[in-house]
């Protein structure tokens, strides 16, 4: 009896020493977030939500994004990333594809691009912005540029785009008088600097459309996603408003594929737009 | 060493430590400061980056990072950054550029955000750099360092002059000053104690100089009062003796007259009386001659034997009168020569020799002549007569001591003979002593250090001076003192002389250009024109009377005074009173010579 007990108790030492072993070699997710404002900003607010899902889930993330969002969904494109937060027409593209599977958005189920343009400006129209220069993201941002753009061409606009990298530079740049307007989100706007927000006017927002997607890659296991799954909808902005609020979040909500079938019904005459404005 | 040598040594040494202390301690700070810049420089380096790259490391822009760092690298190669690295967050290398060496100082920051990751900047700064930028330093310093030595030495060398310039100055005029300079002073500027020292110097000088010049004045005063004294007593002695002088002279002619033995009686008195007054007198001055420090050996090549055996000859005399044998015994180590005063040591010979014979009432009385071992000359006086008790002896050379108060009133004398003999002994440097025991007779004896000598051949000269004695001369003889006068005529009538006479040095040489002389007899001392200034005058006329044998008579025995006698132009002198037979060798001696010359 008593040789038992002792290699039990030696089994259990054993396996006290060796679990953190196993449990250190766990695998880490990688977790891809599209890149609207400045890579370090981006690292600043998503990190913070990032660490609380890891504990929430007791799945490890990597942080990761990219310098712009072309390379950003080619490395979509290239499934690089386990988990991804990215924009509805990159999602529809994904999962059309079967590479990636949405499994939640936030909240409010509205994503909405706007064109600003600086409080003091002439422009009170689309029309007035006939012949003009125009700031956007990126090509590829969803709302900010592509719906924009595409909405503008078919209000029979003419204008040239400039791309400037973020939200945050398009507000900054239309608010420092360097272009008449600018595209952005309702979201980042309101999230966006204070001083520069306050010298911006919105002139126009798009019709709503379901927001950008949190989605999985398939090769992540059933149980992983379940778990995280879970862990981001027990988020919201009652218990962990710290961590939401620099986001713009007020929460999350479970989705299905099919919810970005909004997004799917504009795609082809948002490519053909946007590749004519290359 | 001198000072200035001591205090440039001992300043140097001090900076040289100071400046090695000062080189070291900074070549550590030196040290220490590159290692805390290169450790801020590097640290500050990762840090710059790791805010740089952020953006790029988080949007993982590869393209980015490797172009920024790989210019960085180049840029800060040449300044010590040979390692720069960028690592994943599991520690595996993303980009590196150079090469991490054990010498190498590392540096690392993390790239990070809200305690996440990203990446981690590592520098390495080279070793190597470190060393030989501190080596640069270094060796600056050490230039800096030499140079300050330099300087500094020549400041020292130049403030040890100045600062022992002046001590040197008034090292030089203290010995001069030693040396009898009291002139000396020194001049040192500024307002320093060296100044202060100079002048207090100066003040000794002048205080030396004073007091130096108040003794010479006091020494001068008391040479000149000492001076007066011996003229004094010369003087006196003169007085003296010129009338007692005629007095023996008188009665000795006196005695030679034909008179009644009662008559013969009384003469005879009168001339021992005048003998002993004249004695008493030549002791007292002779002593406090001796004393006063007056007396000055003639020291000249003597033939001893014949010398003492003259002495004995003329005591023998005296010692037969009494009934005693006089025995004179040299021993073969005596020499024929020795160079001595001769006059004195007579003296003190027939003192001792003349003690013994007035004490003795029989038996010999013998004088030993010897060398002793260390090659003194010994002479000594033994008596057979009644001795002297031991308790006398010690006094016995004192002044007015003698062997008892009866001795006096038994012997006469005037108890000045045996203090004369020791002052005498005593200054020409050597002993005297005697032994005795009541009725075992007495030995007096004297040893003096003389040096032999080789005597010259005198006999040639001395022999044939004997034949012409007899001879009738005519003298002048000039002479103050109408009894000296008188006293003078008798002796030289007594001589069969003719005799002229003048009354002072002027009518001497008057009379001289006059008439024909052989001889002139000169007094010393007289009124008008003395006996010096008259030879000097007689030896500077014209024709042949200007070689007239002179005779200086004088009471003066100082032997500078015969000196000057002689340089004046004397042939000779006598001294006063005068001896017949003394005037009479003299005579002799000086117109033989004189007839020598003339042939």
């Amino acid at each position: 009896m008593e040789t038992k007990a002792t290699r039990a108790w030696f089994l259990v030492l054993c396996l006290a020493v060796v679990w953190p072993l196993f449990a250190a070699d766990q695998k880490s997710y990688t977790f891809g977030v599209v890149p609207q404002v400045s890579a370090t900003r981006l690292a600043e607010t998503w990190i913070p939500l990032l660490q609380e899902l890891s504990k929430e889930s007791g799945v490890d993330f990597r942080f990761k994004t990219a310098v712009d969002i072309a390379t950003f969904d080619q490395r979509v494109t290239d499934q690089a990333y386990d988990f991804v937060y990215m924009n509805p027409y990159q999602y529809a593209l994904a999962s059309d594809r079967g590479q990636y599977q949405a499994f939640a958005h936030r909240k409010e189920n509205t994503l909405q691009g706007i064109l600003v343009v600086h409080k003091e400006s002439p422009v009170i129209g689309l029309a007035d912005l006939n012949y003009l220069h125009i700031a956007f993201p990126s090509p590829n941002a969803f709302a900010a540029s592509m719906l924009a753009r595409a909405l503008l061409k078919k209000e029979g606009i003419r204008f040239t785009p400039h791309y400037v990298g973020s939200h945050e530079s398009v507000y900054q740049v239309v608010a420092d008088g360097l272009y008449p307007a600018g595209g952005g989100i309702l979201r980042t706007f309101n999230t966006s600097d204070e001083l520069v927000r306050d010298e911006l006017r919105i002139l126009w927002k798009t019709p709503l459309y379901t927001p950008h997607a949190f989605a999985h890659n398939h090769r992540v296991p059933g149980e992983i996603a379940g778990v995280v799954t879970k862990a981001l909808l027990a988020i919201d902005s009652e218990s962990h408003a710290d961590i939401l609020e620099p986001l713009g979040f007020k929460g999350f909500v479970m989705v299905q594929d099919s919810d970005w079938d909004d997004v799917r019904a504009i795609q082809a005459f948002l490519q053909t737009t946007v590749s004519e404005q290359r | 060493m001198s000072l200035r040598q001591k205090l440039v040594l001992i300043l140097l040494l001090f900076q040289l430590f100071l400046v090695a202390s000062l080189v070291w301690q900074t070549g550590i700070l030196i040290r220490e400061n590159h290692e805390e810049d290169v450790d801020k420089g590097g640290q500050a380096l990762a840090e710059s980056l790791a805010v740089v790259l952020k953006d790029s490391v988080i949007a993982e822009n590869l393209a980015a990072l490797k172009q920024t760092l790989n210019s960085t690298y180049e840029t800060l190669d040449d300044q010590g950054v040979d390692y720069l690295a960028l690592y994943n967050e599991n520690q595996e290398v993303i980009f590196e550029f150079g090469e991490s060496l054990a010498t190498t100082r590392a540096f690392q920051k993390n790239v990070e955000v809200a305690n996440y990751t990203f990446a981690m900047i590592h520098v390495g700064i080279s070793a190597d750099y470190i060393s030989s930028d501190i080596v640069s330093d270094q060796k600056d310093l050490i230039k800096v360092a030499a140079l300050q030595m330099l300087v500094f030495t020549l400041v020292t060398l130049f403030l040890s002059k100045f600062l022992t310039e002046p001590i040197k100055k008034l090292q030089q005029a203290t010995r001069r000053l030693a040396g009898g300079k009291l002139d000396t002073r020194v001049a040192i500027k500024g307002r320093d104690e060296l100044q202060q020292l100079g002048q207090s110097f100066n003040e000794m000088a002048d205080h030396l100089q004073e007091t130096h010049a108040e003794l010479q004045n006091k020494a001068e005063t008391a040479r000149a009062a000492e001076k007066a004294k011996s003229e004094f007593l010369s003087t006196m002695s003169h007085e003296i003796r010129t009338p007692l002088n005629a007095v023996i002279g008188m009665s000795q002619v006196l005695k030679e007259t034909r008179l009644d033995p009662r008559q013969k009686t009384i003469v005879n008195n009168i001339h021992t009386s005048g003998q002993h007054l004249m004695h008493l007198i030549n002791d007292v001055l002779d002593f406090s001659r001796i004393e006063a420090g007056q007396v000055e050996l003639h020291i000249e090549p003597v033939n001893i034997r014949e010398q003492l055996a003259n002495v004995v000859e003329i005591l023998r005399h005296d010692a037969v009168e009494k009934g005693l044998d006089l025995v004179l015994n040299v021993s073969p180590g005596v020499k024929g020569c020795y160079r001595c005063d001769i006059a004195r040591l007579r003296q003190i010979l027939f003192n001792l020799a003349g003690n013994a014979i007035k004490f003795s009432e029989k038996g010999v009385v013998e004088i030993n002549v010897r060398t002793d071992s260390s090659e003194m000359l010994k002479i000594e006086v033994v008596d057979q007569g009644p001795g002297i008790p031991e308790a006398r002896q010690a006094q016995l050379f004192n002044r007015f001591t003698q062997a008892d108060a009866s001795i006096t009133r038994q012997y006469g004398g005037t108890g000045l003979g045996l203090a004369i003999c020791r002052a005498l002994v005593n200054l020409m440097g050597g002993e005297i002593g005697l032994e005795s025991q009541t009725d075992m007779g007495s030995t007096f004896w004297f040893s003096l250090p003389l040096d032999d000598c080789v005597l010259p051949d005198l006999n040639a000269v001395e022999q044939p001076a004997k034949t012409s004695s007899k001879k009738s001369l005519v003298i002048l003889v000039a002479e103050d003192n109408v009894t000296n006068q008188l006293l003078m005529r008798i002796l030289l009538e007594k001589e069969g002389h003719q005799a002229e006479y003048a009354e002072n040095g002027q009518q001497a040489v008057e009379i001289l250009q006059n008439g024909q002389f052989d001889l002139i007899l000169m007094d010393m001392h007289m009124p008008v024109m003395d006996g010096l200034e008259a030879t000097r005058q007689i030896r500077a006329m014209d024709g042949q009377k200007n070689k007239t044998p002179i005779i200086m008579v004088s009471a003066e025995s100082q032997k500078s005074m015969q000196d000057e006698m002689l340089t004046a132009g004397a042939d000779d002198f006598v001294l006063k009173p005068v001896d017949i037979e003394q005037l009479r060798r003299s005579i002799e001696r000086v117109v033989n010579r004189d007839f020598t010359l003339g042939a």
